[in-house]
C-alpha cells in the first residue's frame, strides 16, 4: 500500500484576486447605498429651506412694495406741498409786484386784485404820471381799462391780457 | 491543467463584467438621480438666499430713504390729515398777525376771510405763515384792501382748505 504524504489542495472556488475584488464592489456598493440615503434624506431637508425661503421672499417682496407705495405717498405729498406754497407765493407776489409800484406820493385808499385784473383807489398829486407808470411797468400783463380822476382822487381799472392760445 | 486554467479565465471575465454592471446599475439608477435631485435643490436653495439678501439690501436702502423722507414730510402728512375747523383758523389767523378774523364758508373747503391789518406787510406775512399752519391753505385769486384807519387795513381775501381724499371739513 503506498502512502502519499503530500495533502491534495482543493482548488478554491474563486481565485484570491476575483475575491477581492467581489469585496470591494460590495463595499463601493454599500458605499453608494449610505450616498443615497445621504442626497434623499438631505433633498427632503433643502426643500423645507427652499418652501421657508420661498415665504421669506414673498414676505419681504411684499413689504418692498408697501415701503415703495409710502415712500411714492410721501414723495406724492411733498410734492403737493412745494406746489401749494409756490402758488400762494406766487399769488401773493403778483399783488406785492402791484403795491411795490405805487409811489410815494400816493395813498391807496382801496386796491382789489382778482383774476381778471385789479382796481386801484386813491390820492396821488399826478394822476397822469400814476397811469403811465402803471401801463408802462404793466405792460403785456395788464391794460389800462378805465380811468377816474378828480382833485387828486383817482380810480383806476386794469384788466389782464390774455394770452393768444 | 489546462481546463482550469480556461475556466479561471472565464471566472475572471464574467466577474469583471458583472462588477462592471453592478457599479454602473447602481450609479445610474440610484446615486445619480438622488445626486442630480439633491444639487438642484441645493442650487435653487443658494439662488434663494441670493435673492432674498438683495431684496433685503434694497428693502434697508429704502427703509433709511423712507426714514429720511418721514423727518421731512410727517409734518405735512399730518397737515393733509389734521380736522379742519374756524375756530382753530381764527385762532391762527391771530397767532400770524390778522385782527379780528371773520371767516365765512363759500362752499366745500373755500372760505372768505376778512381782517385787519397793519400793512400789506403784516398782510404778506401771513400768506408765507400758511406753509406753517396746521392744514394746506391756498390762497385764491382775490384779495381786497380798504384803508379804514392809518395803520388800518381790512383785508379780505379768499383760501381753500385742501384735504387728504375721503376726509371733510367738520360743519360741512
Amino acid at each position: 500500500m503506498a502512502y502519499s504524504f503530500i495533502e491534495l489542495r482543493k482548488k478554491p472556488l474563486w481565485p484570491k484576486g476575483l475575491e477581492r475584488l467581489w469585496i470591494g464592489t460590495a463595499v463601493v456598493l454599500v458605499l453608494m447605498g449610505v450616498s443615497v440615503l445621504f442626497f434623499r434624506f438631505d433633498a427632503q431637508t433643502v426643500a423645507a429651506q427652499i418652501e421657508r425661503r420661498q415665504a421669506e421672499k414673498a414676505t419681504l417682496a411684499a413689504q418692498l412694495e408697501q415701503l415703495r407705495a409710502s415712500i411714492a405717498s410721501m414723495k406724492d405729498v411733498a410734492s403737493f406741498a412745494r406746489k401749494v406754497a409756490t402758488g400762494n407765493e406766487l399769488s401773493a407776489d403778483r399783488w406785492g409786484d402791484l403795491l411795490d409800484l405805487v409811489p410815494d406820493d400816493t395813498v391807496l385808499e382801496r386796491f382789489e386784485w382778482r383774476k381778471d385784473g385789479f382796481v386801484m383807489q386813491g390820492t396821488t398829486s399826478d394822476v397822469k404820471q400814476l397811469e403811465q407808470k402803471f401801463a408802462t411797468a404793466l405792460s403785456g400783463r395788464y391794460r389800462l381799462a378805465s380811468s377816474r380822476a378828480s382833485h387828486g382822487r383817482f380810480t383806476m381799472t386794469f384788466r389782464t391780457v390774455k394770452e393768444r392760445s | 491543467m489546462k481546463a482550469y486554467r480556461y475556466r479561471a479565465a472565464t471566472e475572471t471575465t464574467l466577474s469583471l463584467f458583472l462588477v462592471l454592471v453592478l457599479l454602473g446599475g447602481a450609479a445610474v439608477w440610484g446615486v445619480l438621480p438622488a445626486w442630480e435631485q439633491w444639487s438642484q435643490r441645493q442650487v435653487r436653495s443658494q439662488q434663494l438666499a441670493i435673492d432674498i439678501n438683495r431684496l433685503q439690501q434694497r428693502y434697508d436702502a429704502l427703509y433709511e430713504t423712507k426714514a429720511a423722507l418721514e423727518n421731512r414730510t410727517g409734518m405735512l402728512a399730518e397737515r393733509l390729515d389734521n380736522p379742519f375747523d374756524e375756530t382753530t383758523l381764527a385762532q391762527w389767523m391771530r397767532s400770524a398777525g390778522a385782527e379780528e378774523p371773520r371767516i365765512v364758508r363759500e362752499g366745500a373747503g373755500r372760505f372768505e376771510i376778512e381782517a385787519v391789518f397793519k400793512s400789506p406787510a403784516d398782510f404778506f406775512k401771513l400768506i408765507t405763515a400758511l406753509d406753517d399752519a396746521p392744514w394746506f391753505l391756498s390762497l385764491e385769486p382775490f384779495v381786497e384792501m380798504h384803508a379804514v384807519a392809518p395803520q388800518r387795513l381790512k383785508i379780505r381775501f379768499r383760501l381753500a382748505v385742501l384735504q387728504a381724499v375721503g376726509r371733510t371739513d367738520r360743519g360741512e
